[in-house]
Formats: structure tokens, sequence, C-alpha cells
């Protein structure tokens, strides 16, 4: 075929390359995929925690105490209630615990 | 068979679908990039890598208007572009600079094949020659794709292959007066 420029088809054959068979690019992109889906769910249940966390701190204690000892126990200008502390820790035990359940959901892929 | 394809990855976020897809039209995209990138394997496959990644995040976007193949192809030129604007392409822009310099060709080894003479067009000149050339595109899908006016995209092309027609002739006749 002649060596032309203006010729259609000569610079498509010209210009066209081998087909390139490679099973581990898409492999390694759907990889990255996954990844990034992980890493965007692990900053959703990050939020999440941290979110029940300062709930718990806030109010756990105080519900606890309520239920047990009734509205009269809550003081909220008052000096630290020395009951308060054991509440402080079932507030942490619960901050915990919603840690482990977040992780779980992520590992078993509940969500 | 693409269609649902496509589908199934808009509808269930499938990752094997999306793999199947990207089976098909991995080899244009990156022979593509890699022409564009003037053979910087190592850049246009990592272009490549982020176009399908991407077009999958965005797929629900495409509304099945056009070829797959060409909506694939216009993230993997706004990834080019954008690479080229944050400056990581560097040989890429030196070998550009170098192209707009007339002393160039003096310096470089005369080749006669379309593909090397590639080099010495700009990155918008051996995109829309290689989409409607290597890849059968077709004027309007190269419109859609490069973002540009359809007339662009006809003068373009003409443009640009008589630009890669002269530097032929001029590598020729410097061989000429070589011997």
């Amino acid at each position: 075929m002649k060596n032309d420029f203006l010729d259609d088809d000569w610079l498509k054959e010209a210009l066209s390359d081998e087909y390139i068979h490679d099973d581990d690019f898409s492999f390694s992109v759907v990889k990255k995929i996954q990844l990034n889906e992980r890493q965007s769910k692990r900053n959703f249940y990050t939020i999440l925690a941290v979110m029940i966390g300062v709930i718990s701190v806030l109010f756990i204690p105080d519900l606890l105490m309520i239920f047990s000892q009734g509205p009269t126990s809550l003081s909220l200008l008052g000096p630290v209630n020395e009951q308060e502390m054991p509440m402080k820790f079932m507030g942490l035990g619960v901050i915990f615990l919603s840690f482990i359940l977040i992780w779980s959901f992520e590992d078993f892929d509940l969500i | 068979m693409e269609a649902k394809l496509v589908e199934r990855v808009q509808r269930d976020n499938d990752h094997h679908a999306f793999e199947q897809l990207m089976r098909q039209n991995q080899s244009p995209i990156r022979q593509f990039l890699r022409r564009l990138t003037l053979q910087n394997q190592a850049i246009a496959d990592e272009l490549a890598q982020e176009t399908f990644l991407k077009a999958f995040v965005h797929i629900k976007t495409y509304r099945g208007e056009g070829k797959f193949l060409s909506w694939l192809f216009k993230i993997a030129y706004q990834q080019f572009i954008s690479s080229r604007r944050k400056k990581t392409e560097q040989t890429n822009v030196e070998l550009e600079d170098k192209a707009d310099d007339g002393q160039f060709e003096h310096r470089l080894v005369a080749e006669k094949t379309a593909k090397n003479l590639l080099k010495h067009l700009n990155s918008d000149e051996r995109a829309i020659l290689l989409l409607h050339f290597s890849h059968d595109l077709r004027h309007q899908e190269i419109a859609i794709v490069m973002q540009i006016p359809l007339g662009t995209v006809k003068t373009l092309i003409r443009r640009s292959r008589l630009k890669l027609k002269s530097f032929a002739e001029e590598n020729k006749s410097e061989k000429t007066d070589e011997k």
C-alpha cells in the first residue's frame, strides 16, 4: 500500500497497535476497587464509633444513674458524685463493646 | 452483552461484571494512553488504572448513549489532560516542548513510520488521530470524548495528518542530504 498520510486506509494500518493481553491488569484494578470500598467503609465505621463513644461518655452514666436511683440523683450543677465513677467505667465498657460490634460488622461484611 | 454487564455493575455494584468489561476494553484504552504518553508504559498503565477506577465510581452516569468504549476514552483523555496539568508527566512535557522547537527535528534520528512521527504532534493532535484512525471513532464521538466542537475535530484531523506528512517528507529529505 502506498505510504500516504492522506490515505485513510494506510493511516489506519500505520497507527494500529497490537492487542494487549493482560488479565493481571483487570485483576489488579478490581483489587484496588475492593480496597477503596473497604477504606471508605472504614471511615464510616470510625465516624459511627466516635459518635457512639461521645454519646456514651456524655449520657450513659447519667442515664444509668437515673434508672438506678431516680431522677433526683442527677446533679447537673453540683460536684461530681462519687457514685458516678463506676458509671463512667460502664460507659467506657459500652464504647469498647460498640467498637467490637462495629469492627465485626466490617469483618463479616454485615453491612 | 456489554450493555447487560454495564447494567449489572450499575445495579449491583458487581465487581465480576466490571472485571469482564475491563477485559473487553483495556487494550484500546491502554494503547491510546501509551501513544499519548509517548510510550511511557508505566505512566500510561497508571492512567489506565485510574481511568477504570473512575469509570467504576461514576458508572451510574453512563446512560448508554454512545459506545461504552467511547465513554471510557473520554475518561482516559481527561485523566491524561489532568495528569499533564499536574506536571507528573515530565518526560512527555519535555518532549512536547521540544517538538515545538524547530531544531528538535534535526537532532532526531529520522524515522519514517507514522507511529514514530506522532512524537512531533502535540497531545491534542495525537489523540485525535489515534481516536479516529487507530480506534475507529467517528467525528461526533471524538467531539464528545475531547469536548471540542465538531468543526474543530475535522480541522484538527486534517491539520494533524498534513503535519505528519510534512514531517515525514522533511525526514526523508534530511536522509537524502546526509547521503
